[in-house]
């Protein structure tokens, strides 16, 4: 009977700081804006990332060389961004009424995906120009 | 028995405790978060311990028993002095008095030192299921601490990143050994492949995590934690 109460109690307090966890990762890629490089490169249009942009995002953002030391990362957010799109499908036929929030949130990890890019594009740019002037061209 | 897997997340997790540690010098917030590098030291040291150990007398031995639930509790106790230095700090931050500071300080250290108590003087049913039910109860209140924790950092208007990061952490971590070992409590032995997975999963999570938010977050990142609560409402 306590084992059923603390594994009830620890799954909810997991839950709970699982999605805080990743909410505040998405909420500090917000103070990184996107550069008009990463906006063309990845399509994104009128600067809003959609929801739906995230994989091919991700997958943009693995396609670069990996100088990246805080990459690991990502994989919160996926896992994150996962679990709503399952919760999302559920919610559409039992509770319409968080399907706004969930897909304000899922928006928000491929605005993470996007932060994501826009900082290994800008380190491989500054590793290129570091490489240019170290061979004095 | 333990495969080859095992061995190399064993190793993975005591490289990666000892690379935060690293991680804590190089970002120069060794000595602010104290606690927390004791509690990776000490962690990296139990690893060395328990390996030896286990060459010598085997992994279903009485002896790797009772050294492994030992140290894991004394482990977990090591995380309720980290846990109560993040309460200081936060309460500094929240301005409480110093009254409850030192009462809350206070009530951690008597709460680790009646867990010590306990873990000490039940060594010798540290191979039964005692063991099991200690691990989970130790975990499980270093759970609710966190989440009282986290209570408190949402009061505040604006705290640094990086503590943030930390707690949440520390609270994924707890609340996935309390519910891994309350798992492992009610479904027994059958369950035991899935318990190591979640066991490893969280060793590795929270040494990762931490090192994460040592050298990303600058001492000056800050974020406005009631932004973060989990409300469906939320915009």
């Amino acid at each position: 009977m306590i084992a059923a109460i603390i594994l009830t109690l620890s799954c909810v307090t997991l839950a709970e700081f699982f999605v805080s966890y990743c909410r505040s990762q998405i909420m500090q890629s917000k103070l990184i804006s996107l550069s008009q490089d990463t906006v063309e490169l990845a399509a994104i249009a009128n600067r809003s990332v959609a929801a739906s942009q995230f994989e091919r995002l991700i997958q943009l953002a693995r396609m670069c060389p990996r100088f990246d030391k805080y990459r690991s990362t990502t994989a919160a957010i996926r896992v994150y961004y996962a679990l709503l799109t399952a919760v999302g499908l559920v919610a559409r036929r039992l509770a319409p009424g968080i399907v706004g929030y969930i897909e304000r949130e899922r928006s928000g990890c491929a605005y993470y995906a996007a932060a994501a890019l826009e900082r290994r594009i800008a380190l491989s740019r500054e590793l290129y120009t570091q490489q240019i002037a170290s061979a004095g061209l | 028995m333990l495969g080859p897997l095992d061995y190399f997340l064993w190793f993975l997790t005591t490289l990666l405790q000892a690379g935060a540690v690293f991680c804590a010098i190089r970002a120069k917030c060794f000595l602010k978060f104290l606690t927390l590098n004791i509690f990776l030291i000490a962690a990296c040291v139990v690893n060395a311990i328990r390996y030896y150990v286990f060459l010598e007398y085997g992994a279903a031995s009485q002896q790797y028993g009772i050294v492994y639930y030992y140290s894991d509790t004394v482990l977990t106790i090591f995380l309720y002095f980290a846990l109560m230095s993040l309460f200081l700090h936060v309460f500094r931050e929240l301005g409480a008095s110093a009254y409850i500071r030192t009462g809350a300080g206070l009530l951690l250290v008597a709460m680790a030192g009646i867990s010590f108590f306990i873990v000490h003087q039940s060594q010798h049913r540290l191979f039964t299921r005692f063991a099991f039910e200690l691990s989970q109860v130790l975990y499980f209140v270093g759970a609710v601490l966190t989440y009282l924790l986290w209570g408190a950092v949402l009061k505040l208007k604006k705290t640094q990143t990086r503590i943030i990061q930390i707690i949440l952490a520390l609270g994924i971590y707890f609340s996935a050994f309390a519910a891994s070992y309350a798992l492992g409590n009610i479904y027994g032995r059958s369950y035991g492949g899935f318990w190591r997975v979640v066991c490893y999963a969280a060793a590795i999570w929270l040494p990762v995590a931490w090192a994460y938010a040592f050298l990303k977050f600058p001492a000056t990142a800050q974020l406005a934690p009631a932004q973060l609560a989990a409300r469906a409402g939320a915009k």
